[in-house]
Order: C-alpha cells, then sequence, then structure tokens
C-alpha cells in the first residue's frame, strides 16, 4: 500500500480501500471523533462538536 | 451541494484530505502548510460556501472513516451515521434528505418511528472523459498519465479507450493557457 500522501496516484488506484469501505464506519454506529482544522482561520473544529448542532453532511475530497 | 439542500436546515462541511491526484501545481502534502495553502485555493477557485475543514497530515480523520477520496457520510445530532456513500452522489443524498424528512414529520406528528438496516448497490454515471478534462485543467498533464496507466491496470485497455483517445487529441492540440 503507498504511503498516505502519495507522490504519484497509486497504480491499483485505491482499490484497497473501496474494497475495505463496506467494513469501516458502518451505519447505524457512532460516527469518529476527531479534530481539524478550519481553512478560514486556522481554529480548530472537533466534529463531535459539529454532530451536537444538527444533522451533519461531511463530504470528503480533494482539489484534484 | 450546500446551496441545494439549505432547505433541509442541515449542517454541510467539507473535509479536505490528501491530493488524490498529485501534480506539479499540486503535489502530495509534505507539511501542514502545503496541505492548508491547497485547502485555500481549492476554496477560492472552486468558491466554496461551506466550511473548509481540513484534517492533519496523516491523515487522521479520513482513515477513521474510510480513507475514500470522494465519500459522503450524514451524521445525526446524536453522533449516529444514518447514511454514507463511498461516492458523493447527490441523487442519493437527496433521497436521505427526503427520509430525514419524514422522520421529523412523524416525530412532530408523535408518531412512533423505528430505525431498520438497509443496504443498497446503487450506481452513478461514471463520465472519465469528463474527469480526465476537469483533471488536466487543474493539474496538468502529469495526473491525467498517473490515472490512465492505472485505470489500465485496475480495469484494462477497453476500459480506458474514450480516455486515450481525447487525450492523443488534445496533446495533439497547441499548449493553452491552462497548462500554465
Amino acid at each position: 500500500m503507498p504511503e498516505y500522501n502519495y507522490k504519484t496516484f497509486p497504480l491499483d488506484a485505491d482499490m484497497h480501500d473501496f474494497v475495505q469501505f463496506p467494513n469501516i464506519a458502518r451505519v447505524g454506529t457512532k460516527a469518529p471523533d476527531g479534530v481539524l482544522i478550519d481553512a478560514k482561520d486556522g481554529s480548530e473544529v472537533r466534529l463531535g462538536a459539529l454532530y451536537r448542532n444538527g444533522v451533519s453532511v461531511i463530504e470528503f475530497g480533494s482539489f484534484t | 451541494m450546500a446551496t441545494e439542500f439549505r432547505e433541509y436546515d442541515c449542517q454541510f462541511v467539507f473535509v479536505y484530505t490528501r491530493e488524490a491526484h498529485p501534480s506539479d501545481r499540486y503535489p502530495g502534502h509534505d507539511n501542514i502548510e502545503r496541505k492548508l495553502a491547497h485547502a485555500r485555493a481549492m476554496v477560492e477557485q472552486l468558491g466554496f460556501a461551506r466550511p473548509m475543514l481540513v484534517d492533519d497530515l496523516d491523515g487522521t480523520v479520513h482513515h477513521e472513516f474510510g480513507r475514500l477520496p470522494n465519500m459522503t457520510y450524514i451524521v445525526n445530532a446524536g453522533g449516529t451515521i444514518v447514511y454514507r456513500a463511498a461516492w458523493t452522489d447527490p441523487r442519493t443524498i437527496r433521497g436521505a434528505f427526503e427520509q430525514i424528512l419524514f422522520e421529523r414529520g412523524e416525530r412532530r406528528e408523535k408518531r412512533r418511528i423505528t430505525p431498520y438496516y438497509m443496504e443498497w448497490l446503487p450506481q452513478r454515471t461514471n463520465d472519465d472523459v469528463r474527469f480526465v478534462q476537469e483533471l488536466f485543467e487543474l493539474g496538468g498533464g502529469r495526473p491525467v498519465d498517473e490515472f490512465i496507466t492505472a485505470m489500465d491496470n485496475v480495469e484494462g485497455n477497453t476500459a480506458t479507450k474514450q480516455i486515450k483517445q481525447w487525450w492523443e487529441r488534445r496533446q495533439s492540440q497547441p499548449e493553452t493557457t491552462t497548462e500554465s
């Protein structure tokens, strides 16, 4: 498996992660907590606090 | 997407992960400052209205959720995952919101509701040619070459035929400002 911040797109196109996805963070379970950085001002945002504000739609992605 | 669904009174956030298709313009991250800079460039260029939240350099949160490049979760106010998709698709998200609205209405009417588990394998439009066009505009030629090589490896030459035809045509054209 390539390092997380790979320098070139992996030859297996991340297929390992797609195969494993059904077994991770399933519906009906508690969503993972964690700390993220708000790109706007550099402040820390805890996901657990976000969830308590109401229904949260969380999209993951990157520029390219 | 956040604009389309704002009537549903939910909060939308985008979690910026690793660069899925590193390029000379937007290379893989080797420090958090670069990662933040890429995220801010994305906000500026794509006009993001929702909060852009950046994961740490090691992708700690991304790992916890499954590490896919374009996935979406919906989490209720109790912190429970009620929807997740390996690929962000507004069609199924719209369906999930219709369900959330139904549940809210039933609660308002004080009707008893009970969760049930379901799984689904919907299919999406997979316009690889459009994808590589956008990839080229954002990152130049290198990520296009790498994507075609990986798709050849995973799915075989037949699946990449149209992409290669477009890429050959594009490479035969004079350079444009998108490559600067």
